[in-house]
């Protein structure tokens, strides 16, 4: 087949320890269906009222003023970037331990990303921000890995000093908190993707930009549509990235009746998997902090013979993966950036160990025991 | 009578049931992202168009946008194109960075063919012709300038699946042909979605790369990409319309023909040039009195627009670009005259006499 079809959308069978639950997730359709009628008739395809109610829901979930639907969370990013006037000669600073998205959006605008290592905790290192800031850069884009808070008070305050702004990759990181702060208070701009691997997932692509200034909500409805303010009138030259109706039907069901649980169990069973491997030498396990509240949208941790455990993992039916193996600053497409191995030594390492798996909310207990003792009998023997 | 100028209620109440059915066997497929229906739409399409290669997008918009980055086109380049389109044209040539150069229309609201050399300056890497309301550009002629002169041909034929000029589609008379499928065209979905078309397994190559973050594998990456993936959902949509689009095609054109043969007096119907099928997402008549007639028609329950009011070189997002001062007089004149008439094939012959009526007695006061 020509295109690429990631692994993670094959169905696997065994004993149904994966990463991909959406047939499960699937069973329940009857009142998202009801609705989806209700559009075929009344054809309000391309923006309209489900598309703005699912913006007003999707808002206060955040604790933002404004949600804008988007295409994708990769549009997210690059329209909240190109919105700040964002471009050629511009530097934006990031991780290098991300989904391509994020720095495929930065390249889009014309601008240079800046790569910052990363902590133990799979997040950027806030202490080495300063170092990278220089007359050139625009934006910081701090990524929420796996649902994880980024330090934000420090790096809020570092774009204060530095005059710099924020734009908030947060799109593993759908009710996440930071000491007990909703993201957006942090420089004002986070995005969010409903990509079908995603806590909030909907049926194809789709994604939010979320603000509290208005007049940055006003520009991003704009950029998202052609830069039109009605029918007939552009006001600038603009983008076509909506978030279609049929999503946000979707994703309007999961935020009244889902998201609760989807965050509620995901939380428990990482602790619980916390508490089971704790005691196991060879893993090693994120420090949880309590004004970190993370989400996990994918449980990782770092562990010794990674890549051995993994193949035993994977035999007894667990579906470990990782997320990712070659951090950015090392991909072929990052050339052009000039950086080379060594550059980022935790990224690099982490890359290296660790492995993630599933916590979603159709895990239960015992499958996390089983997937639990056959890490152990991999080190046991 | 009420005749709407859209009525996209029709055509989804009809097929309601296949559409549900096919998203049920979707979610129990798991096959949300770049699935199964986006290949067999891939293949469909490129038989139906008679292309080599078609890649599915977001967007008409992201069509244009992904085709001119495929292509190399960047911020000192000038690309060719006309002022009467939509605002996507413009907007994605800018999205790359590159100028859109404005040239005028012929009478036939199409790029006015002698008036693109004068254009040409060394800066210049793109004709980007539009087939407005899917009416072939003359694209022979087009493609001998592009060769002379040594550029790229981008088709903007978001309004185009299925015309046809000298006995070849649209879509293969350029470098990259770009089609949109938004819901109120042709081939309209229940959504945005969009596809490429393209002869060269180079450009398929990079398009693939670039609307999917430049994804070699799950782990490589081997470009700067972005994502733009016509959603798998909507390409079920499109096989199922892809079925009937012959035959709504042929119906559209019948309308067409009603339009033409009976509407009589002052008004002056789209001109089709030799050899052309045109598939006709809008009737555009130019008429005298038109906003007068615009009330008559309202009056009598039918419904009718204006594609498009106001050039692109006139939009405010586009007067930065006044330093050079178009000179687009056949565009100017042909935006205070011009009308859509209702065109969709589930118009009833009733509804289509209905509005013939209406005009001619109009122009019969």
């Amino acid at each position: 087949m020509a295109n690429y079809l990631p692994n993670q959308y094959k169905i696997d069978n065994a004993l149904g320890i994966n990463h991909n639950y959406l047939r499960e997730q699937f069973e329940d359709h009857k009142e998202i269906f009801a609705e989806i009628e209700e559009l075929l008739s009344d054809s309000q395809f391309t923006l309209g009222s489900y598309v703005d109610e699912c913006e007003v829901l999707f808002a206060n979930r955040v604790g933002a003023k404004y949600a804008i639907g988007v295409g994708s969370g990769t549009d997210a990013i690059f329209l909240s970037l190109k919105a700040l006037g964002v471009g050629p000669g511009d530097e934006v600073i990031t991780t290098p331990f991300t989904y391509i998205a994020t720095i495929g959006a930065i390249a889009t605008t014309g601008a240079k990303p800046v790569f910052v290592d990363i902590k133990e905790d799979f997040n950027i290192d806030e202490k080495l921000i300063e170092a990278k800031i220089t007359t050139k850069t625009k934006c910081i884009v701090p990524v929420h890995w796996t649902g994880r808070p980024c330090e934000m008070n420090e790096i809020h305050k570092i774009a204060e000093k530095f005059n710099l702004k924020i734009v908030q990759d947060a799109c593993h990181a759908i009710d996440s908190k930071y000491n007990n702060n909703d993201l957006v208070n942090y420089g004002g701009i986070a995005c969010y993707s409903m990509h079908p691997l995603k806590n909030l997932n909907v049926w194809g692509d789709g994604g939010f930009v979320t603000t509290n200034d208005a007049n940055f909500a006003e520009k991003i409805s704009l950029m998202r549509n052609h830069g039109l303010i009605d029918r007939d009138n552009a006001e600038f030259f603009a983008y076509n990235s909506r978030l279609d109706s049929i999503q946000a039907i979707v994703a309007k069901y999961l935020i009244r009746n889902r998201l609760d649980n989807i965050t509620k169990s995901r939380q428990e069973n990482a602790l619980y998997f916390d508490e089971l491997l704790n005691d196991v030498p060879e893993i090693t396990l994120n420090q949880r902090n309590k004004n970190l509240s993370e989400v996990f949208h994918l449980y990782q941790f770092k562990a010794k013979n990674r890549d051995e455990l993994k193949m035993h993992l994977i035999q007894k039916g667990v579906d470990a993966k990782i997320h990712y193996p070659k951090p950015m600053h090392l991909q072929k497409a990052a050339k052009y950036l000039g950086y080379s191995e060594g550059d980022f030594p935790v990224a690099e390492n982490l890359a290296q160990i660790s492995m993630s798996l599933p916590v979603h909310e159709f895990i239960t207990k015992s499958q996390i025991e089983y997937a639990v003792d056959n890490i152990k009998l991999f080190y046991r023997g | 009578m009420q005749v709407p100028f859209v009525d996209l209620k029709k055509r989804f109440n009809f097929y309601q049931q296949q559409i549900v059915d096919k998203l049920i066997e979707l979610g129990q497929n798991n096959d949300y992202i770049l699935g199964q229906s986006v290949h067999e739409f891939e293949t469909k399409m490129a038989e139906f168009i008679g292309c080599k290669y078609v890649v599915g997008v977001n967007s008409g918009f992201d069509a244009l946008f992904l085709s001119l980055m495929a292509l190399g086109i960047s911020s000192e380049d000038e690309v060719i194109t006309v002022s009467n389109s939509y605002i996507a044209t413009a907007n994605a040539i800018k999205a790359v960075g590159a100028t859109p150069v404005f040239v005028d229309v012929g009478k036939d609201y199409n790029i006015s063919v002698e008036k693109i050399e004068k254009s040409i300056t060394p800066k210049t890497k793109v004709i980007m012709p539009v087939h407005l309301t899917g009416n072939p550009c003359e694209m022979d002629k087009i493609v001998k300038i592009a060769r002379k002169y040594n550029l790229k041909i981008i088709e903007d034929a978001a309004q185009a699946i299925g015309a046809k000029y000298k006995n070849k589609n649209i879509g293969n008379w350029g470098d990259a042909s770009c089609f949109s499928m938004h819901p109120i065209k042709n081939l309209g979905l229940l959504g945005d979605g969009g596809f490429i078309c393209t002869n060269s397994k180079a450009t398929q190559k990079k398009l693939l790369l670039l609307r999917n973050h430049g994804h070699k594998n799950r782990d490589e990456i081997i470009a700067v990409g972005y994502n733009s993936r016509l959603d798998t959902f909507q390409a079920s949509v499109a096989l199922i319309f892809l079925n009937d689009l012959g035959s709504w095609n042929k119906r559209i054109n019948q309308i067409a023909d009603m339009y033409r043969s009976s509407i009589f007096g002052l008004v002056i119907h789209p001109i089709l040039k030799k050899h052309s099928f045109a598939v006709y997402q809008n009737y555009i008549v130019m008429v005298p009195e038109r906003d007068k007639l615009i009330e008559f028609l309202a009056n009598h329950g039918i419904e009718t627009k204006i594609h498009y009011p106001i050039p692109i070189h006139k939009q405010s997002a586009y007067k930065y670009m006044n330093r050079k001062i178009y000179n687009l007089p056949e565009t100017e004149r042909q935006v205070s005259q011009i009308l859509s008439l209702p065109m969709y094939p589930e118009l009833t012959d009733e509804q289509v006499n209905h509005t013939i009526e209406t005009i001619n007695k109009f122009y019969a006061k």
